[in-house]
Order: structure tokens, then sequence, then C-alpha cells
């Protein structure tokens, strides 16, 4: 090696505390293969659950306590702005209810509990990184931590066939969708030579990649239009998978029905959350560059409303509840994208502190909808978890005559999930409304009015259900045991824990709902009242 | 020194990635010419020798898709996991002992942490699988 080259040594700019949660989740990951070690079966079965579920009550505690800055840190690589910490929040949040699922489902299923727990926390280490980071290769990391851990978790029950095949399609299809991130990340760099976020929203801005030549010379690179639409559209493939999205949705239902239930339920909400924080964090910083909306609209639009009607409508026949619930998370995120769409559309349509403001609220759109979509879905599973019966929708014949305040629970979270018409008072309509407000205004009067239909079909399949658990005797013959009921083979029930975070649930669909102002202030008030 | 970002910085990127489109066409025409071409020319007289599939001139001896025993796979997974930590351990050595990076005060203490943090975490997994018999080959 040449020793007369100049090289730029440097010591990173840690934030002091930044780092603090997610250090914290990944000790609290150490500790658990610690301890399983350490203790013998039962032992780790007792000691893990507190582990793990302290440890993501301790990062949740972290952000509230504005131990993270609300901007970018550690050498840009992460901007945790009001709207990262805010999906933070969300996905640690998910990730504790399946860590209160499970030391029930350990038992019941005879599963390693030093692998569930830390891979749990190693999941949640890597979505709350994915939902902040402002670098691609960062994020691609990050990205692929949790997502092998889900992977993993997915099938972690060794003995059901149904759990391997669900493990298997989602790893398969998930590696896939993998080379396409990477590749759209080549692509980005080649356009703009950066991976920073932050660096690239600059480059697009001026139009320019200025580059410093052998003597100093400084050249100016026009960005390279084809560059930019190749990569993005390859990073969007890549993140529609794990979002779901229509033509990349076929692992969802496999998946939902196949794995186990708390699993799902992070596939489902925090997975997703995370990957939606990034693609707003991307699309944003790829917004800048003059013409990006002439081609990405047409890209995004597709997606999203071949998602909200294909969902809706592949969800109208569905008998097993976990499929169905696959098909509405595939509308949902549907409906999700049409925030994306406005995002993608703004900088054609304003600048400079207008512009700011108007992303500003469509962050705060999308980050009230990912909260509202991940309480509802927990619910939603979280009380098919509890009522057991295999998700036949003949099983939840008649729910409310056996199990009332379940049934009850359900039916909450199916009027939210409805989220418009006659459902005021929940979180899903007020999160939909913003979304689709913010569409209209900016012009896309056709995409809302299409989202809107797309809803007023998935009231036909939602209320099914509540028809089904409140209207239908329960008789039989149903070819499923019916849910909740005593010689249904996986019911539990009785965890005071269980009980205290559904009711929660339900208490959160309400206020949220009520009040979304709440939510929003939340995160403002964690970057330290700063409006980011 | 040429490194990918100066190289990218000297020549327009459609000239930089010219050579890769260059040898792909040529590859996958080398492909196209060959297989299209000898059904063409040759002579079709086939036996059974001539159309088993050739390694190495020795007869074959039965399917190679036998069960392998699973440990294997253990194995080279804990050697690619301990490979790529060389390779990482290996540039921070070199980064830690470079003189100029060695005089800016701090580096040093700061690179050491962030090494030994990498190297227990990697320890951890390994005592784990250890613990948890995965080493254990009978």
């Amino acid at each position: 090696m040449d020793s007369s080259l100049p090289v730029q040594a440097y010591v990173p700019e840690i934030h002091p505390t930044g780092l603090i949660p997610f250090l914290l989740l990944l000790l609290g990951g150490i500790a658990c293969l610690v301890v399983d070690a350490a203790t013998g079966k039962e032992g780790s079965r007792r000691y893990l659950p507190w582990i793990a579920g302290g440890t993501l009550l301790a990062s949740i505690t972290c952000f509230f306590l504005r131990l993270v800055p609300g901007e970018v840190f550690l050498e840009d690589t992460f901007r945790a702005d009001a709207f990262g910490q805010l999906a933070s929040i969300i996905i640690l949040a998910s990730t504790f209810v399946m860590t209160t699922m499970g030391p029930s489902l350990v038992r019941r299923r005879n599963l390693p509990s030093g692998e569930f727990y830390t891979l749990i926390l190693f999941a949640s280490l890597g979505m709350t990184l994915l939902a902040i980071s402002n670098e691609l290769l960062t994020a691609f990391i990050s990205l692929e931590v949790f997502a092998l851990s889900l992977y993993v978790l997915v099938g972690i029950d060794r003995r059901s066939r149904k759990a391997a095949e669900a493990c298997f399609k989602y790893f398969v299809l998930g590696a896939f969708a993998s080379a396409f991130l990477v590749f759209g990340i080549a692509f980005l760099y080649g356009a703009a030579h950066t991976t920073f976020l932050t660096e690239m929203a600059e480059v697009f801005r001026q139009g320019y990649v200025e580059s410093v030549g052998p003597e100093g010379a400084v050249t100016e690179i026009p960005v390279n239009t084809m560059y930019v639409f190749v990569g993005f559209a390859f990073m969007f493939v890549g993140i529609c998978f794990k979002l779901s999205l229509a033509p990349f949705h076929m692992w969802a239902p496999d998946v939902y029905q196949g794995g186990n239930m708390p699993a799902v339920m992070v596939v489902a909400t925090a997975s997703k959350v995370a990957a939606f924080a990034f693609l707003v964090h991307l699309v944003e910083a790829l917004s800048y560059w003059q013409g990006f909306a002439s081609g990405a609209v047409y890209i995004v639009t597709a997606v999203a409303v071949v998602s909200m009607l294909w969902g809706n409508l592949a969800a109208l026949v569905q008998t097993n509840f976990r499929r169905m619930m696959a098909f509405s998370s595939v509308a949902h995120s549907g409906y999700m994208t049409v925030g994306i769409l406005v995002l993608v559309a703004l900088p054609g349509l304003m600048s400079g502190a207008e512009l700011e403001a108007g992303q500003l609220l469509i962050r705060q759109a999308v980050i009230l909808y990912m909260a509202g979509y991940t309480v509802m879905n927990i619910l939603a599973f979280g009380v098919a978890y509890y009522i057991g019966g295999g998700g036949h929708m003949a099983a939840y014949r008649g729910l409310v005559y056996r199990r009332p305040l379940p049934a009850a629970g359900m039916a909450i979270a199916m009027f939210s999930l409805v989220g418009i018409g006659f459902t005021p008072p929940t979180i899903g309509f007020m999160g939909k409304f913003y979304i689709f407000k913010e569409a209209v205004q900016v012009g896309f009067v056709g995409i809302a009015v299409i989202a809107l239909l797309a809803s007023v079909i998935s009231a036909f399949y939602y209320l099914n259900l509540v028809v089904t658990m409140f209207m239908r005797a329960e008789t039989k013959p149903a070819e499923a045991p019916l849910a909740g009921t005593p010689e249904a083979p996986v019911q539990v029930g009785g965890e005071l824990l269980a009980r205290v975070v559904l009711v929660t649930a339900c208490v959160l669909i309400f206020v949220f709902g009520i009040f979304p102002q709440l939510f929003i202030g939340l995160g403002e008030t964690l970057v330290n009242g700063a409006v980011r | 020194m040429i490194t990918p970002s100066n190289l990218l910085a000297y020549t327009p990127i459609e000239q930089a990635y010219l050579p890769v489109l260059v040898m792909l066409v040529i590859a996958l025409g080398f492909c196209a010419v060959v297989l299209i071409l000898s059904p063409l020319i040759m002579k079709g007289k086939p036996s059974d020798a001539k159309l088993e599939p050739y390694e190495c001139g020795i007869p074959t001896v039965g399917t190679a898709r036998i069960q392998v025993f699973v440990r294997f796979y253990l194995v080279a997974l804990l050697f690619l996991l301990f490979d790529i930590e060389i390779v990482y351990i290996i540039i921070w050595a070199l980064a830690m002992t470079h003189a100029e990076n060695a005089q800016v005060p701090g580096f040093v203490a700061f690179s050491m942490i962030v090494m030994v943090f990498y190297v227990v975490v990697l320890l951890v997994g390994l005592l784990y699988e250890w613990k948890k018999g995965a080493l254990n080959w009978n």
C-alpha cells in the first residue's frame, strides 16, 4: 500500500445517547441467548419473556425520554425524525405484543424459547433501524436482519407442515425480492454517487453530481435519468414484496395461514411499518429530481390501484380468517401507497416552505394510518389467537354466545378496518380520511374515488365476519372446531397481560380515532417540540 | 490509485460500464453460437458412453443426490461466519496501524472498542452453539 496517498481518517460522530434504544435491543437479544444457554429449558421459558418484554419496554421508554435526536445522527447514517421515531415505537409495541403471546405459544407447541425471544429482539432491532435509516446499505442490512429473523419465526414450529411451507415460501420470495432491492441500490448509487438519502436529495435537487478529478478539478455530471428510474423501480419492487403490494403479494396468504399467529401478526404489522417508513424516506429523497413524478406516478398508481382492488376482491371469497386478513393487508398497503403517490407528486406542485409543510402533512397522515393499521391488526390477530379455532370462518359462528368480550373486540377491529361511512370515531376512519384528503388536495381525485369504492367492497367481508359472530346461531356441523369452545384445541386465554394488551388496543382505536392529533402531537413532542 | 468511485468520476457512467456490456454480449453470443451451430454441423451417432455426463473420465458411480449429514452444513456455516470475521478484522487491523490514522486522536481507542464489541457478539454466538451441542459431532 502506498502510504503517501492522503487518507482521510475520522472518528465517527456518535450522538451520545441516540443509539441506546437500538443497542438495548441487541444486548437484550444477546442476554436472551446467554440466559437460554445458562439455564435449562424450564428456566429459559420462565426468564426469557421477562427479559425480552423488559428490553422492548425499555427501548420504547428511551424514545419517550428523548434519548434519540430528532435529526440525522451517527455520521448521517440514521435520520430519526418524528415520523421515524413514531414508526419505531409502533414496531416495538407490535413486537411487545408478540412477546406477551410468546409464553403460551412456546408451551403449547413446545418451541425453543431461546431462539424465539432472541429472534423477536433481533427482528425489532432490524425493523427500527430500517425505519430510521438514512443510508441505503444500512437500510439493506437492517432489512435483512429483520427479514431473516422473521423467516425463522414464521417457521419456528418445525412440527407443523404448514409452517414449514409458509417459512419456505416467505424465505425464497423474500430472498428474491432482496436481490431486486440491492440491484436498485446499485443503480441509485450510479445516479447520485452517494448512498445517503439526504445527500441524494441534494444531488437530485441541483440536478448534477459534483465529481472531483485527479487534480482537484470539479466536473458536474448530470444525473442519469434512466438510472434514477431503473433504480427506483427495482427498489420499489423489493419493498413492495415486504409490503405485500398487489403484484408481489403471492406469499402473503400462505404465510398468514401457515405461520404461527404471533409471528404472522408481526409480519403483518411491524415489518410493513418498517418497510413503509423507509419507502417514505426514499421517495421523499427521489421526488426532488425534476421529472421523477412523470414516470414514478404511473408505477406507484398502478401498484396502489391494483392492490386496493385485488386485495379487497380476493378477500371477498376467502373462507379462512387468516387468508382474509392477508388480502385485507394487501388492500391496506394499497391505501397507504396512495400517500406515497402524493409524496411523489408534491415537489412538482409546490416548493420551499410550502413543500416542506405538505410533506410533513402527508408523513403525518401516513404514520397515523400505519398506527391505526397496526392497532387494528394486533386486535384482530390477538383475539383470533386467543380464541383459537384454526382460522376457519365457520369456527366463528355465534362466537358472541360463547365468548362475548373477544367477539366484541373482534367486531371493533372489523368496524375500524372498514374505515368509512358509519365508523367515524375509529382510527381506521381517521387514517383513511387524512390520506384521501391529501390525495384529493393534490388532484388525485380519481385515485381517491377508487380507494373509497375499494373500501366499500371491503365492508362486505369485514362485516360478514361480524354477522357470523353475532347473528348466526352456533349450529353444527362446522368442519372445524368452534373457536372459543373448551374443546377447541388451541384455546388458551386467562392470561391477564394478554387481556390488558387487547383491551388497550380497543381503547387506542377509539382514542386515536377521536383525537388523532394526540398521536401526531406525540411525534412532535418526541423531537423536542420541533416540527419536522 | 483507481477505485470504483474515481473511475466513475473520470469517465461518463455509460462508458464506465461499457466493458461489462461488451462482456455480456460476447458471453451470450458465444453460448448462442455454440448451442445453435454444433447441432447443425455435427453428425449424430449417439452411444451410451457418449450420452453420459462427462466429469473426469472415471465411470460414474450412482447418483449425486445422496443425503449429506446435516452437521457438514453446520460446519460450513460456522466456517463462513468466522471467515467473514477474518475479512473484517484484517481490514480493521490495516486501518488501525496506518500511520496517518493512528495520529488522529481517539481513533485507535474508538476502533478498538468497536472491534471488541463485534468480536464479543460473535463470541456469544459461538458459545451458544457450543452450549446447545451444535458442535458435538456424536
